[in-house]
């Protein structure tokens, strides 16, 4: 159960939204697709499924050709064996919690007493059982987006399609049904690929994940890979570095660099370099800066607190320093009395200032 | 997802369809329009001629046109000003008895014109009119003749009033009541609301709905033909039939007097649906806010006086003559007293009416061609508005843009262009009821297309995606997912269809032969010869038929408005 996609390629009247995507999914996997709105993921997505035809490329599930323009080969929907959570959770209003998770099966004319026995099994696993004979209409938003995962999985499908299936739910639903699906699809060894606008949800879920950006794969890797050394600083922004300063002009030193920001502040960090010349940013992650309060005498990263949110188990300050920056940093010290408008120095190790290429 | 050729192929039969069903018609009147014979008729060659455009310019045609425009302007005024009051009345005050204020709002959609018209004459024309008759009992030195331009314009006015009530209910429940107190806060009596910001903010439906209802009443047919034949008063409808019927007929001068007629409409239309551009006001109904309803105080009772004063002008006053004129027996009647006098009641013409194998023959057409008409029809509507609105097959657009030419097609360019079509095409098609249920299904389409496509519209698509995904094919998720979801707008347009296919006359009157009568002809050509207890018996019949598929299919319809 793998996913093998080459080349892949799709225009809407002139305007592209895949413009070549490559995706090697081995058995078991799960890929999270990661990028700005309207870069191409639900379009990759439903080209896979076979909801829309691509305009070039070869798409192969299992090591079976499902699509391949030039050979002509198109497998159509229905027979691709594709489960797909859809972003609007697509559940039947007209049919009962029991005949929506039946449908694929009846599909396959599955005999009925086989068929029972397995509805019954998924909904169990989802948690829904009692909820069998329930119209659908009638539903939650979270037990909607249970019915559909169980849709999908009661096919035993050969890959498994997520469209941001928990965008619509409050977030507390959202964290527990988060690690329901990583248990499920870890309990299942689901090869699966995830649409997603939240890093967390990203990095929770992700064997591999992939940022896209204009129809393009613009780094992909695993999910330390990814937040360890984020390839630009777009990419950075979406894996939590929330610190990022634009250098006005910088220059590699030995084994690091110093940067110059608009504020006319000058950042010096370790670690590697972009190309001479390129348009860069210095991205610092809001965790690996450390704060403590001013003495008179000190001099770098002064500046006032302007807002301190406790979030348990650590708390997140703003800093303001006089040039104008803003800092956020994230501190695990719950109880270390640092308030608004306390005078505060932000350490920082040379390591984790990275200096990457805007684009 | 299809591949090529079988994408096209799919293409090409709807285009094909729709091209014979409603381009063709077209086509043909054009082309007869241009021409010195009528279209592949054999007979003489045909030659290229502006005659028949010329031809026009005649007294006769200047009066046709004048008349059209009388009738059709002051017929709007009536119909509009009657079906804006119902509307507000129904969509936002605590009028009294509001679900029939409704059905009165709608009910006139469901009247036969050609019962209605050959009522009016019989109720309001010549010494012998019923109510001219009671006048005169009563010493009312004032006596009605509806059998005249004013005539017309009455039934005009009285029978269009759905449409307007139907697109003003919409737009008038969408107002924010807000609005309208916050004109009250600001020291404005309720007549000021009403003027200065309710009916502007509903400007566009308004001048939308009148725009409908001129159209409408410019290419009517069997109001003109009843009322204003016998007294020789032409308009351009009855003129085209008039030249085509006549001995020897001049099909081609009806032709380019269709053209004419085909070109004013396509105007009014083509502003029309500028005008009301992304404003669907039947589908946005229902959602957003409960509009409040405006306290009419001891004017409640009033209002609800007025709704039934027309209701019984429109409804109760028609069906009061049909039941003396079906009961009755002798035509002469000496007053008042007579009218109502049981002593000459008889069912006889009833029971005659009842036996006769013509109409009962006309009865099994009627329902035959009607339900025909619904199912073939709805099913071909299905498919338009469903390949516009879910697939990417190429030719979508022009699809869309067949479907909704009828729009601008006079009812009576339709019949012609239809004969014409099947004269033409080597098919043993014209003279069986197949020819009626081709033009009822062509004419019907745009609102049956439209309606369609609405209801497609609410149902995401992912919700067939996902049933594609589960491993059905399309065909497959359609019947088992978007169609159950659509059952109560397509069961509604299906019944909307026969009914209105049920009630045609114009084309119908072009195309019936011997065999193959519906009930609104056997009516025409009675009351053309005067009979009238069976004209009344039979109309009777005909009404109490409308009426029962109409409560039948309430059920469905309410969903449609
Ligand atoms: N059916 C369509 N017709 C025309 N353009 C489309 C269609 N579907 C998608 N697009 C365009 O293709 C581009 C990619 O769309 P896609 O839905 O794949 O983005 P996305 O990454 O899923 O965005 P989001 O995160 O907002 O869901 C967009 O610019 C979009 O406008
Ligand atoms: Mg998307």
């Amino acid at each position: 159960m793998s996913i093998n996609v080459t080349g892949l390629r799709k225009a809407f009247g002139g305007a592209t939204a895949v413009a070549g995507v490559d995706i090697a999914l081995p058995n078991g996997q799960m890929l999270v697709l990661l990028g700005p709105s309207g870069c191409g993921k639900t379009t990759t997505m439903r080209c896979i499924a076979g909801l829309e035809m691509p305009d070039a490329g070869i798409i192969s599930i299992d090591g079976v050709t499902v699509f391949d323009r030039a050979a002509s080969v198109v497998v159509p929907v229905h027979k691709r064996n594709v489960g797909m959570v859809f972003q609007s959770y697509a559940i039947w209003p007209h049919l009962t919690v029991f005949q929506n998770v039946a449908f694929p099966l009846e599909m396959q004319k599955i005999p009925s007493a086989d068929l029972k026995t397995r509805v019954m099994e998924m909904l169990e696993k989802v948690g829904l059982a009692d909820f069998a004979s329930r119209s659908s209409s009638a539903l939650s938003g979270g037990q909607m987006q249970r019915v559909a995962l169980a849709r999908s999985l009661v096919m035993r499908p050969s890959v498994l399609l997520f469209d941001e299936p928990l965008s619509n739910l409050d977030a507390r639903l959202r964290d527990r049904l988060r690690v329901q699906l990583r248990e499920l699809q870890a309990e299942l060894k689901i090869t699966g690929i995830y649409v997603t606008h939240d890093q967390q949800e990203a990095l929770a879920l992700a064997d591999r994940i992939m940022v896209m950006d204009h129809g393009l794969v613009r780094q992909s890797g695993t999910p330390v890979e990814l937040y360890a050394s984020p390839a630009t600083s777009a990419i950075a922004a979406f894996l939590g570095y929330s610190n990022i300063f634009p250098a006005e002009e910088w220059s590699a030193t030995d084994g690091g660099f110093t940067a110059r920001l608009a504020s006319g502040r000058v950042l010096a960090g370790s670690g590697e370099t972009p190309a001479a010349g390129a348009a860069a940013a210095v991205c610092v992650r809001p965790e690996d800066l450390a704060l403590r309060l001013a003495s008179p005498d000190d001099t770098g990263l002064v500046g006032e607190i302007t807002l301190a949110s406790f979030m348990g188990a650590f708390t997140l300050y703003r800093v303001r320093l006089p040039e104008g920056e803003i800092w956020e940093v994230i501190s695990h010290d719950v109880l270390s009395g640092l308030v608004v408008g306390s005078r505060v120095v932000i350490e920082a190790r040379p390591a984790a200032m990275k200096l990457l290429a805007t684009q | 997802m299809m591949l090529r050729p079988a994408r096209l192929a799919v293409m090409a039969l709807l285009l094909g369809v729709c091209a014979v069903l409603v381009l063709s018609p077209l086509l043909m009147t054009v082309m007869a329009s241009f021409s010195t014979t009528v279209p592949f008729s054999g007979g003489d060659a045909p030659r290229f001629t502006f005659g028949n455009y010329t031809a026009l310019f005649t007294p006769d045609l200047a009066a046709a046109t004048w008349n059209t425009l009388v009738v059709s302007v002051l017929g709007t005024i009536i119909a509009v000003t009657i079906g804006a009051i119902l509307a507000w009345l129904a969509a936002r005050t605590d009028i009294p008895c509001k679900p029939l204020v409704h059905l009165v709002g709608l009910m006139p959609l469901f009247v036969s014109l050609v019962v209605a018209s050959v009522t009016w004459s019989v109720l309001g024309s010549g010494r012998s009119g019923y109510l001219n008759i009671i006048l005169r009992s009563l010493d009312i030195p004032l006596q009605l003749e509806v059998r005249s331009l004013a005539g017309i314009t009455l039934v005009h006015g009285l029978y269009y009033v759905p449409y307007a009530y139907i697109m003003l209910f919409g737009a008038l429940s969408l107002v924010h009541p807000e609005l309208e107190q916050a004109a009250s806060v600001h020291g404005a009596r309720m007549s000021k609301v009403l003027l200065r910001i309710t009916f502007p903010l509903v400007r566009p439906a308004l001048l939308g709905a009148s725009l409908l209802t001129f159209v409408a009443m410019a290419e009517e047919f069997p109001v003109p033909a009843i009322l204003g034949g016998p007294v020789g008063i032409e308009t351009l409808s009855t003129r085209i039939f008039n030249l085509m019927t006549r001995v020897p007929g001049e099909p081609n001068q009806a032709a380019a007097v269709g053209i004419l007629l085909t070109a004013i409409v396509s105007v009014l239309v083509w502003l029309q649906r500028r005008l009301l551009k992304g404003r669907d006001f039947r589908t946005v109904t229902g959602k957003g806010m409960r509009p409040q309803l405006l306290p009419l105080g001891s004017f409640r009772w009033l209002a609800l006086g007025f709704v039934l004063l027309y209701a019984f002008i429109a409804l109760g006053l028609p069906i009061m003559a049909l039941v003396i004129g079906a009961l009755r027996q002798g035509m002469f009647i000496r007053d008042a007293a007579a009218l109502f006098d049981p002593a000459f009641f008889s069912l006889n013409a009833l029971r005659s009416v009842v036996t006769d194998p013509h109409v009962q023959q006309a009865v099994v057409n009627t329902l035959l061609t009607g339900t025909a008409a619904a199912v073939i029809g709805t099913t071909l509507y299905f498919i338009i508005a469903y390949v516009i609105a879910r697939t990417d097959l190429p030719g979508r657009q022009i699809l869309e843009y067949m479907a909704m030419v009828p729009l601008a097609l006079p009812a009576l360019v339709m019949g012609i262009g239809v004969l014409w079509t099947w004269l033409a095409i080597p098919l043993p098609i014209y003279g069986t009821l197949l020819v009626l249920i081709i033009a009822y299904t062509g004419r019907l389409m745009p609102q049956g297309v439209r309606a369609i496509s609405a209801s497609i519209a609410q149902i995401h698509d992912d919700l067939e995606h996902a049933a594609q995904v589960s491993g059905a094919t399309r065909p497959r998720a359609i019947r088992r997912i978007t169609l159950p979801l659509m059952r109560g707008a397509v069961v509604s347009s299906a019944f909307l269809t026969l009914i209105l296919a049920t009630r045609e006359l114009t084309s119908s009157l072009l195309l019936y032969t011997t065999n193959t009568r519906v009930l609104s002809v056997v009516i025409y050509e009675a009351y053309e010869q005067g009979l009238w207890s069976f004209v009344a018996s039979i109309s009777l019949i005909y009404t109490v038929l409308l009426l029962v598929l109409t409560l039948i299919g309430r059920r469905w319809m309410r969903t449609a408005f």
